[in-house]
């Protein structure tokens, strides 16, 4: 505290202003400032000084053959966005596989829904597009779908809203692999939406890779509704963009449904990753987990905040968090928050926490078995790292994965 | 010696010292401020204990930036409670005449009788925390006179604070407010203004204090001030264990507490802080209840120093506390270890802040909260290594134990690293209470509330056993009292 002037809870940001008066709408143009519970250790301030312009207003790239490139991984299905807008499905693609559907929904102008939500408000107000991906009901399918958001920016920085529905029907079962590149000349600002509703038996596997250039800015926001008996499980690995922030929302509201959230931060130079998530244990039977790894090198900055709500109904929850991290030098920094809020009593709720460096103990094992320090250094981060990419079950999307690791493990080595 | 002895002649004591006060007493109206919080009521109380110029100014001064920021009331902890009229509250009032209290303790309720039985409280204590008056003709040497004599020998010093400005000034402005600054937060600089009453204690170079310095031998310290004041200083080399509170409950018609404790602890120096705290926690249905918002805070300034906070909160309707420890000396070391009871419409949120600042620094907390009835339990704790902080280390488990389905256990953790060589490790888990461990102890033959009260109390065997010996005994029985009623 403060026996002074209570800290704001808003930023002013201009931009945001501009763009939403434009619209009519003369509120929810500002941004959450670290005096909110939840931003306390991610600052948006040097967002509000950028003059952003809305990124559906430019043309994206036209000799872009999106088909055709190696940079976007193809795998066979995909669903492709560019600065937020959904690229018509036909031109590029092999059609989708029956069951699968995607519609353009109408824009929810003025939609007060998320008004307390500054980012989510400005989302849905602002956004090109609204996608709804509909699986059908006993629909499986084992390839994964990918959706790509490929940011293209020239001279001016963008704002750019992706907004996608996913909704799997009744013992529906898939993947999907959400990636977010870019190809910059100026910065941009991601700002997404993926709502996500699971019904009954329905299993989903979301995988998220955020690989946006350097020095541009992303904030991410799913939330996610579970119906009896689903699955999810979602795999974040936070590699590019200088601050990114992936915010999951998960309810739990059907019983014995189940819920995994791995987080991974591999950072260098001045990134600041941020993952927080808020689970709700709304009834009874349910499992959630979510385990956080990192590994900080240079000036970077991690955040790791977790909460679990357990509501009175919520007998016989499971729920773990475990966040781990690794600092590489001596400037890196991580803040952690895990947080349990519980109601109920006969729960099995945990959470553990452990920061520091690489054991010396084990450094000096492998340098006794003829390792350089380097090398051993290395060894050991892949094997803390590993163990968090073994649970990627696709091959091709953990190879995918693990060679953004690789890269970062070959400016790791160059910069050492 | 028994403990009864000494507090009878503790007690005797306060009636021989008596007279001061009768001249104090006489003019009824003249002792008590009147409701109201304004400059007049601080010079007022600055006045009525004789207090120096700097201290008033400073008392002025804390009460100009509370008035400025009297609409930034905390709101984040999580509890809720009706807006406190800091208006209409009563500042200062000299202490109750022992002559008005019951003859004896035929006269005290017996529901209050019975919980010193389950206490095991000798029966000179009762009398005492009951508030009889006791002969004077009990004692001719007074127990608690060859302490201090045994302790001024040392160069102890141990009186009330307000003895201690006039007496040790330069100590007082030296260390007053280092550890916890006027603008602190809201309820510190509060007590800034108006405090009234508490301990200071110093222990000089190369001292071991060769006993536990208890609130029960400081002899004004009977009635425990609304907003106390408790500043100890422990010089290099030096060791002291103070003791606060006590395992009975407490009652008081003041329903906000709000106390600022600071420690400072120099070169290889210790201090070990114990609490047991059972204020009067409200009935029920949650009516009335002390709310209890109080700041601690222990600097480890010194090298090698070491401070230790020990605490058991079984009492107040709301309980918001978190001593802390600002590890700056190189090789220091802070201990926090606690229990929690919450039970009926109890809240309380409490934990404590580790402050790494020096090298190789080493801090451990041990919370295990245990929220029953309807209560609402939080542990809300915050380790932070600086970046100076090589080498450092910390360790904190905290577990909470639901009893009931009407309650609630929250674990609010703030784990924050600057620094790439030290280590954090932090656990958490939340649970019920055994079934296998509870229907062992039913075959055995013990009774559902005694099996919970047994295992209770093996939840919180590690903090128990840091308590001083004395406290430690009563400390458990308080833990099952607590429980009472909260089981079937």
């Amino acid at each position: 505290m403060s026996t002074g002037v209570t800290k704001s809870k808003k930023i002013e940001f201009p931009y945001a202003n501009a763009a939403l008066l434009k619209l009519g709408v003369t509120e929810g143009g500002f941004l959450p400032s670290t005096a909110e519970e939840s931003w306390k250790y991610t600052n948006l301030a040097r967002l509000a000084k950028i003059p952003f312009e809305n990124g559906n207003t430019t043309n994206y790239h036209s000799n872009l053959d999106p088909s055709s490139s190696d940079k976007f991984n193809n795998f066979s299905h995909q669903l492709f966005f560019i600065n937020g807008k959904f690229i018509s499905h036909d031109n590029f693609f092999p059609p989708l596989p029956m069951g699968i559907k995607v519609d353009l929904l109408d824009k929810k102008s003025n939609n007060n829904e998320y008004k307390n939500n500054s980012l989510l408000f400005m989302n849905q107000n602002l956004c090109s597009d609204r996608v709804k991906i509909t699986i059908g009901a006993k629909i499986k399918f084992n390839e994964p779908i990918s959706l790509i958001f490929y940011n293209y920016t020239k001279d001016k920085p963008l704002a750019i809203y992706p907004n996608v529905e996913i909704v799997l029907e009744e013992d529906s079962n898939i993947t999907i692999i959400e990636q977010h590149l870019s190809e910059t000349l100026s910065t941009y600002w991601e700002n997404s939406f993926i709502d996500i509703d699971l019904h009954k038996n329905a299993e989903l596997k979301h995988y998220k890779l955020n690989n946006g250039c350097p020095d541009t800015l992303s904030t991410s926001y799913s939330n996610v509704l579970q119906d009896l008996n689903s699955k999810y499980l979602c795999f974040n690995l936070a590699y590019g963009s200088t601050l990114y922030r992936n915010e999951t929302h998960v309810s739990l509201n059907g019983e014995n449904s189940e819920c995994n959230l791995y987080e991974a931060h591999l950072l260098n130079h001045k990134q600041h990753a941020d993952t927080t998530s808020i689970i709700s244990h709304n009834v009874p039977n349910c499992i959630s987990k979510k385990l956080y790894r990192g590994v900080l090198n240079d000036n970077s900055r991690a955040v790791a905040q977790a909460k679990v709500k357990v509501s009175k109904l919520a007998q016989l929850t499971d729920a773990q968090q475990l966040f781990r991290g690794i600092l590489l030098s001596p400037n890196a920094e991580i803040n952690t928050k895990p947080e349990l809020e519980i109601f109920a009593d006969d729960v099995k709720c945990s959470h553990g926490a452990a920061v520091g460096s690489l054991d010396e103990e084990q450094i000096f094992y492998l340098r006794s078995r003829g390792l350089n320090e380097s090398a051993s250094k290395i060894l050991l981060i892949e094997a803390f790292m590993n163990e968090h990419f073994a649970m990627i079950e696709n091959p091709r999307i953990r190879e995918l994965m693990l060679g953004v690791f690789d890269n970062w493990i070959t400016i790791h080595r160059k910069h050492n | 010696m028994k403990d009864s002895e000494i507090i009878g002649r503790d007690e005797a004591e306060l009636i021989a010292n008596k007279p001061y006060e009768y001249g104090f007493v006489t003019d009824i109206e003249a002792d008590s401020a009147p409701p109201g919080l304004n400059e007049d009521i601080i010079r007022f109380i600055s006045s009525k204990k004789s207090e120096p110029e700097w201290l008033l100014n400073w008392r002025l001064n804390a009460f100009d930036k509370w008035k400025n920021a009297v609409d930034s009331e905390p709101d984040w902890a999580n509890v809720s409670y009706p807006p406190i009229k800091f208006e209409e509250a009563c500042y200062y009032s000299a202490p109750k005449s022992k002559v008005d209290g019951p003859k004896s303790l035929e006269e005290v309720d017996p529901e209050l009788l019975k919980t010193y039985e389950k206490l095991g409280i000798p029966l000179r204590e009762q009398e005492m925390l009951a508030g009889v008056a006791v002969d004077a003709v009990f004692d001719s040497v007074s127990v608690a006179t060859t302490f201090k004599d045994k302790l001024s020998e040392l160069g102890v010093i141990f009186c009330p604070i307000s003895e201690a400005v006039k007496n040790h000034s330069d100590l007082v402005r030296k260390y007053l407010g280092s550890v916890v600054p006027v603008t602190d937060n809201f309820y510190s600089t509060l007590n800034s203004a108006v405090f009234t009453d508490g301990s200071f204690v110093y222990v000089p170079e190369g001292v071991r204090c060769p006993m536990e310095l208890s609130t029960y031998f400081r002899i004004n310290a009977a009635n425990t001030g609304q907003f106390e004041r408790t500043l100890i200083i422990a010089e290099p080399d030096s060791y002291v264990s103070y003791l606060e509170g006590c395992t009975a409950p407490m009652r008081d018609e003041n329903q906000l507490h709000a106390a600022v404790v600071e420690l400072v602890a120099l070169d290889n120096a210790e201090i070990k802080y114990s609490t047991v705290q059972n204020w009067y926690p409200g009935d029920e249905e949650g009516n009335g209840g002390i709310y209890n918002f109080v700041t601690k805070r222990g600097a480890c300034r010194g090298n090698n120093s070491k401070i230790s906070w020990t605490q058991v909160e079984t009492g107040s309707a709301i309980t918001w506390k978190y001593p802390s420890c600002i590890l700056q000396g190189d090789g220091s070391v802070g201990e926090f270890y606690s229990i929690a009871i919450t039970n009926n419409l109890q809240q309380a949120d409490t934990g404590t802040k580790m402050v790494h600042i020096g090298k190789n620094t080493k801090s451990r907390i041990i919370s295990k909260g245990i929220a029953a009835g309807k209560s609402n339990s939080t542990y809300r704790g915050l380790v932070r290594m600086q970046s100076g902080a090589s080498g450092s280390r910390n360790y904190t488990q905290c577990d909470s134990l639901l009893l009931g389905n009407q309650c609630g256990a929250h674990t609010i953790p703030y784990i924050e690293s600057k620094n790439q060589s030290s280590e954090i490790e932090h656990e958490a888990t939340t649970s019920k209470i055994n079934e296998d461990q509870l229907f062992y102890c039913r075959q055995r033959g013990i009774g559902e509330e005694d099996a919970v009260a047994l295992i209770v109390n093996g939840f919180c065997r590690e903090v128990l056993q840091e308590l001083p010996m004395e406290f430690a005994v009563e400390a458990q029985k308080l833990v099952a009292i607590s429980l009472e009623g909260s089981v079937g």
